[in-house]
């Protein structure tokens, strides 16, 4: 049987001296989409940060536990090789952040950085803008500035950039919240093409989107001001026939 | 009249546009005023003898060779000096300390620095510098004092250029493994630069200005200096005492100081033109 991609246990985030999430734990199926949803406030973003370890870039932030990739890289050691650990644990972000330089150094600069042979790096610039859609889009304009395309052009930007390191996990902390509608479709699709190739997580306000493009959910709550998983399992079950009533309550608009 | 309050609102806005428009004259005036005089009483002093001749009879004649000279040589010492140390620490600040005490401390002390009157700093290099470290009245210690005192502003205004960078530019950097060095080359240095060249012409500026400071030193000896052990006299010096100290020397200062803000505008200029040539081939 193949480990999980991401295996957490008893995991607590401490920020100073408020405790964020408190002994977590969800295994992460190899190349399916796992969503996370739930209510702001409950640590969802805070438990994507510790996977690819961001949360050292944060002075008060203290996690405790155990985040196994692989079954296993101790993602918590912290004699980790971490700017390795995050070419494996690749992550997009909320907000569209294309690096101030062109269209074609957002791409090269991390692979030359992770020692992609030159002459291999335009391959992998082509392929992975075709794979979100933008090649089409760009090619004629690689030299231009990434601030001039659209937020949703940016966005599929970053994701390319993040998939041409060749990631095994990729984390997306609501990719599409700051997008329109239509560019939130496509960035969708996109993800939701992910599956078979590779782990995907998404942490998603949208229900309907974490019900369209979810293999397996995960409903993250607030138990006495701490954040906890009150509902886990395939997305079908979690979403049509939740144990919880306070997901129950969640999921038909009543509560959340 | 049945408008009145709107009226008396534009006479408002009225009488601030001319109060600004004056307060602008009045400075812009007294900058004319100043490159005027200095051109009506120096440029008939201006030759090729008078920029490359020794300073003979105290510099009542022969030129200002050793001084331009002994002033390139502070200058040069003084950025050697201030450079390096003033953009590491802002990097150290900026993207290392993560605000621990330590760091508050510094920032601290850089911004106390920044406040000390420099004939407190040429006291200071005069023990320091030239007796303690045993560096004599040189263009070293001079370099060296006006290096300590144009280090709070490299500091200073290389840390809000650096600070100036949206923290995203680094989370986006980390998130896909690239190191703190590329970041700071690649991501921050291009975003930081034009506030690095203002705080190196600023500080050029003022030690090029600078004469309490030098008088104790880097000393006033008007030869040509053998080196960087030898004593010196900037420009600036060299204008206080013509000014104060040698009778008829009035005109010759004004020649000095004619050459010392040309020198200044083709600083100024060379060093906006680099960082533009850089930040062009950085992107």
């Amino acid at each position: 049987m193949t480990p999980p991609a991401l295996s957490i246990e008893n995991l607590s985030i401490h920020y100073a001296d408020h405790l964020v999430v408190s002994d977590l734990s969800l295994d992460i199926e190899p190349k399916k989409i796992t969503a996370i949803v739930g209510p702001s406030g409950c640590g969802k973003s805070s438990l994507l940060s510790t996977l690819n370890r961001l949360s050292d870039l944060i002075p008060e932030a203290r996690v405790h536990g155990k985040i196994t990739l692989n079954g296993e890289t101790d993602v918590l050691d912290p004699a980790i090789d971490l700017l390795e650990l995050r070419r494996k644990v690749g992550m997009v972000f909320q907000k569209p952040n294309p690096f101030p330089l062109s269209i074609k150094r957002n791409i090269e600069l991390p692979l030359k950085e992770h020692g992609v042979a030159k002459d291999e790096i335009p391959d992998r610039m082509e392929s992975t803008l075709r794979q979100v859609g933008l090649w089409e889009e760009v090619s004629e304009r690689l030299d231009k500035a990434a601030q001039t395309l659209s937020g949703g052009q940016q966005q599929r930007l970053c994701i390319a950039r993040a998939l041409a390191l060749r990631p095994e996990v990729i984390l997306f902390d609501e990719p599409c919240s700051a997008l329109d509608p239509v560019a939130s479709g496509k960035v969708e699709d996109h993800i939701a093409e992910l599956r078979e190739q590779l782990t995907v997580v998404i942490v998603t306000h949208n229900l309907a989107q974490a019900r369209r493009i979810s293999d397996t959910a995960a409903v993250f709550w607030v138990r006495d001001r701490v954040g906890c998983i009150i509902e886990n399992g395939p997305t079908k079950d979690v979403f049509e026939s939740p144990t919880d009533p306070d997901a129950a309550a969640y999921f038909s608009g009543a509560r959340g | 009249m049945s408008t009145g309050k709107i009226h008396h609102t534009r006479w408002n806005d009225r009488a601030l546009h001319l109060a600004g428009f004056i307060a602008a004259f009045i400075v812009v005036s007294g900058f004319f005023a100043i490159t005027f005089d200095l051109i009506k009483n120096g440029t008939s002093g201006l030759s090729w003898e008078f920029i490359i001749g020794e300073v003979n009879d105290s510099g009542r004649s022969g030129g200002i060779g050793p001084v331009l000279v002994s002033t390139g040589m502070i200058l040069l010492s003084c950025l050697v000096f201030a450079l390096p140390l003033g953009f590491g620490t802002a990097l150290w600040l900026s993207e290392f300390s993560a605000k621990t005490r330590a760091s508050k401390f510094i920032l601290a002390g850089i911004d106390l620095l920044a406040s000390v009157p420099s004939v407190v700093f040429g006291l200071f290099g005069m023990v320091f510098f030239c007796h303690v470290m045993k560096l004599g009245f040189s263009i070293t210690s001079g370099g060296l004092t006006l290096a300590c005192m144009i280090l709070p502003i490299i500091i200073r205004t290389t840390l809000i250029g650096l600070q100036g960078a949206p923290n995203n530019l680094r989370l986006g950097a980390a998130a896909l493994g690239i190191s703190r060095v590329s970041t700071i080359r690649h991501l921050l240095m291009p975003v930081a630069v034009p506030g690095v060249v203002v705080g190196t012409t600023l500080g050029i500026s003022r030690a090029l200005a600078e004469t309490a400071a030098l008088i104790f030193t880097s000393g006033y000896a008007t030869r040509w200096p053998s080196g960087f052990s030898d004593s010196g006299r900037s420009l600036s010096v060299h204008i206080f005492d013509l000014a104060m100290n040698v009778p008829g020397g009035a005109a010759r200062a004004a020649s000095s100081a004619l050459l010392l803000m040309l020198a200044l505008l083709v600083i100024n200029f060379t060093a906006t033109s680099l960082a533009d040539r850089w930040l062009k081939k950085s992107s």
